[in-house]
C-alpha cells in the first residue's frame, strides 16, 4: 500500500511517499517563495520519476487540508481530490494540526502546532501524543501563552508561527517551552503520508467530490458582513 | 485521437467546465455561477469566490463528463484558463487541470481567458472565418481587435479604467439594483428616452480606439447627486436608457468605424455585455445600412464558461502547443503576452 502526502499548506511545503512495506520512499520539502502553484506538481513528478513509480501506482492521497494559507490550502486539496478522482483512488484529508501532532506524537508533554494566522493571532490545537486535548482554535497568540501557563507541562511549540513569535514564547514560556531546532519546527510532507496511511488503514477516507479546506476562519468580506448585519 | 477537449474555467464567479470535441462540437457546457452567493456584497467577493470554485470544481467537471457521456481516460487534451482573473479562483481551476491530465498523461493547455471570448464565436458558427474585428466586452474586459487570420490578434483599443460591464455594475449599485447591474439597467432602458440625458462620450476622437468609462460615470454619479440636492424625482427609466446610449454609442461607433479602417465585412462581439439588448439592436441596425454581418454568441456563450476555453486550447493544442507542469496563473494577463 503507497500513499502519496501533500501539503502546501504554509511556505513551506511538498510531497512524499510512503509504502506499508518500505516505509518513507521519497521526500520533497521546500521552503522558499516560488508559489506553490508551480512547485507542487514538480515535486510530485520528481519523487515518482526517482522511485521509478507512476502516479497510478498510488493507493491513497494524503493532503493538508488546514489551518494555513487559504490559497495554499486550495491548490492542494485540489491537487490531491483531482488525482483520486482521475484514477479512483482514495483521498484523505488531515488537518495541519493532527498532521504536528502525529509528527512529534512521541514528545512526553502537550505538542502545541501553531501556525500563523497574521494580526498577532495563531492556528493551534494541544495534543498529547495523538489525542486532542482542545478544539482547533483561531485565537490571538497571547491568549494561548496564557493557556499553555496554567497546563503545569512541558508543551512543545511548532510550526511557522514559533519563529514570528520566538520572543513572547521564550519570554512568557521559559518554564515550560521546549522549542526543536530549526530543521525540526517544519511539517514534514512525511507525517502527512504517515498519518494517511495510518487513516487509511482504519478506513478514515474522504470522497474526492465532496473534501474541502478546513479554513479555522471566515472570509474577511463575511466577517464584516457578520458585525454589520449583528448591529 | 477522439478530438475531445475539457474546458475548465474559475477565473471569475462561475466554476464551468465543458467537453468540445475537434473544437467546434459542444458536447457539454456546465457553468455553475455563483451570482446569488455574491449579491449581498454587491459585487464578487475574490474569497468567497475561491472558496466556492474548489467546493464546485469536481462535481461540475463530473458532471460534464456525464453529460458529454465521455470518461476522462477519453479526452485529448486538458485546457484551462490561466488568466486575466481573480487570482484565486484560476489557481483552483490550474490545480484541478494540472493534477487531471498529470494523472491521465495527457497534455495540459494554459488559455487565455480574453481569447477564449472570441473562441465563443466559432462555437456559435463553426464556418466562420476571419478576418473580422471582435469586440470583447464584459466585467473584466473591453477590448477591440483585428484577426486578420486565426491565431493573431491585432490589439486596436481597451479600456483605460473601468471595463464597460463595470460601470453598468458601478450605477447598478448606486441605483440599489440587485447585482448585476447591467441586466437591470438593460431592463429599464427599454421603458426610457435615451436622449433624456446627455451623458459624455470618453475618448470620442476618431481614430483612437482606447475606452475610457470613468468620465460617464463621474457625470452619471453628479446627475444622481444633483436631483438629489434639488429633491427632484429621478425618472430611473430615462436614467437607465441614457447611461446605457452613452456606452453602446461609444461601444458601436469604434467597432464599426474600425471595421471601416480595416476593410473587414464582419464584426464581432463577445463577452457578458454582448447579451445587452441596446446594444445588440443599434448595432444589428447599423451594420444593414454599412453592408456589413455583426454576430453575437448565444448568451450562454456570452458568460464566462469552459466551452470557450475548451474551443481556443484545442486549437492551440493543434498548433503543437503544451504548458509545464508549474503553469501559474496570471491575473493580468493580456492577449498580445507570451506566456
Ligand atoms: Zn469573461
Amino acid at each position: 500500500m503507497k500513499v502519496l502526502g501533500i501539503d502546501t499548506s504554509t511556505m513551506t511545503g511538498g510531497a512524499a511517499l510512503v509504502s506499508k512495506n518500505e516505509g518513507l520512499i521519497g521526500e520533497y520539502v521546500l521552503n522558499i517563495r516560488s508559489t506553490h502553484s508551480e512547485r507542487v506538481i514538480p515535486a510530485i513528478q520528481a519523487i515518482l520519476s526517482d522511485a521509478e513509480l507512476n502516479l497510478s501506482d498510488i493507493d491513497a492521497f494524503s493532503v493538508v487540508t488546514g489551518p494555513g494559507s487559504f490559497t495554499g490550502l486550495r491548490i492542494g486539496v485540489a491537487t490531491a481530490k483531482s488525482f483520486a478522482y482521475a484514477l479512483n483512488k482514495s483521498v484523505i484529508g488531515v488537518t495541519t494540526l493532527e498532521a504536528f501532532a502525529w509528527q512529534y506524537q512521541f514528545f512526553d508533554g502537550l505538542i502545541c502546532p501553531l501556525i500563523d494566522a497574521r494580526r498577532e493571532e495563531v492556528y493551534t490545537q494541544f495534543f498529547a501524543g495523538l489525542e486532542p486535548v482542545t478544539e482547533p482554535w483561531n485565537k490571538p497568540i497571547r491568549e494561548v501563552i496564557e493557556w499553555c501557563k496554567l497546563q503545569n507541562n512541558k508543551i512543545i511549540f511548532v510550526g511557522d508561527g514559533v519563529q514570528i513569535n520566538y520572543d513572547l514564547i521564550m519570554d512568557q514560556g521559559r518554564d515550560f517551552a521546549v522549542i526543536p531546532p530549526i530543521d525540526g519546527v517544519v511539517l514534514r510532507a512525511s507525517s502527512v503520508a504517515g498519518l494517511g496511511l495510518r487513516k487509511l488503514e482504519l478506513g478514515q477516507i474522504d470522497q474526492a467530490l465532496t473534501l474541502q479546506p478546513f479554513y479555522l476562519r471566515r472570509s474577511e468580506a463575511e466577517i464584516k458582513w457578520m458585525s454589520k448585519t449583528s448591529l | 485521437m477522439t478530438g475531445l477537449a475539457l474546458g475548465i474555467e474559475t477565473s471569475c464567479d462561475e466554476t464551468a467546465c465543458a467537453v468540445v470535441k475537434d473544437g467546434k462540437y459542444i458536447l457539454a457546457n456546465v457553468i455553475s455561477s455563483q451570482v446569488d452567493l455574491h449579491q449581498q456584497y454587491g459585487g464578487v467577493v475574490p474569497e468567497i469566490a475561491s472558496r466556492k470554485h474548489i467546493e464546485t470544481i469536481l462535481p461540475v467537471i463530473d458532471t460534464a463528463l456525464n453529460q458529454a457521456n465521455v470518461t476522462l481516460q477519453d479526452i485529448d487534451v486538458i485546457t484551462v484558463t490561466k488568466g486575466p482573473g481573480l487570482v484565486g479562483g484560476l489557481l483552483v481551476g490550474l490545480a484541478a487541470a494540472k493534477a487531471l491530465a498529470f494523472a491521465i498523461n495527457k497534455p495540459l493547455v494554459g488559455v487565455n481567458h480574453i481569447e477564449g471570448h472570441i473562441y465563443a464565436n466559432f462555437l456559435a458558427n463553426p464556418e466562420l472565418e476571419p478576418p473580422f474585428v471582435c469586440l470583447t466586452v464584459s466585467g473584466g474586459h473591453t477590448d477591440l481587435l483585428h484577426i486578420p487570420e486565426f491565431g493573431h490578434y491585432e490589439i486596436l483599443g481597451r479600456t483605460r479604467d473601468d471595463a464597460a460591464g463595470e460601470a453598468f455594475d458601478k450605477i447598478g449599485r448606486v441605483l440599489g439594483l440587485p447585482y448585476p447591474g447591467g441586466p437591470q439597467i438593460d431592463k429599464l432602458a427599454k421603458q426610457g428616452n435615451k436622449n433624456a440625458i446627455k451623458f459624455p462620450r470618453g475618448l470620442a476622437e476618431p481614430g483612437n480606439y482606447d475606452f475610457s468609462f470613468s468620465g460617464l460615470k463621474t457625470a452619471a454619479l453628479n446627475f444622481l447627486n444633483q436631483m438629489k440636492q434639488r429633491n427632484e424625482e429621478i425618472n430611473l427609466e430615462d436614467f437607465a436608457a441614457s447611461f446605457q446610449w452613452a456606452i453602446v454609442d461609444v461601444l458601436s461607433t469604434k467597432l464599426l468605424e474600425a471595421a471601416k479602417e480595416k476593410q473587414v465585412k464582419c464584426v464581432i462581439v463577445s463577452g457578458g455585455v454582448a447579451a445587452n439588448s441596446g446594444l445588440r439592436t443599434h448595432l444589428q441596425e447599423r451594420v444593414k445600412e454599412l453592408g456589413l454581418t455583426v454576430l453575437f454568441p448565444p448568451s450562454i456563450l456570452c458568460t464566462d464558461n469552459a466551452a470557450m476555453i475548451a474551443s481556443a486550447g484545442y486549437f492551440r493544442y493543434l498548433r503543437g502547443e503544451r504548458s509545464a507542469w508549474d503553469l501559474n496563473a496570471f491575473p493580468a494577463l493580456k492577449l498580445e503576452d507570451k506566456q
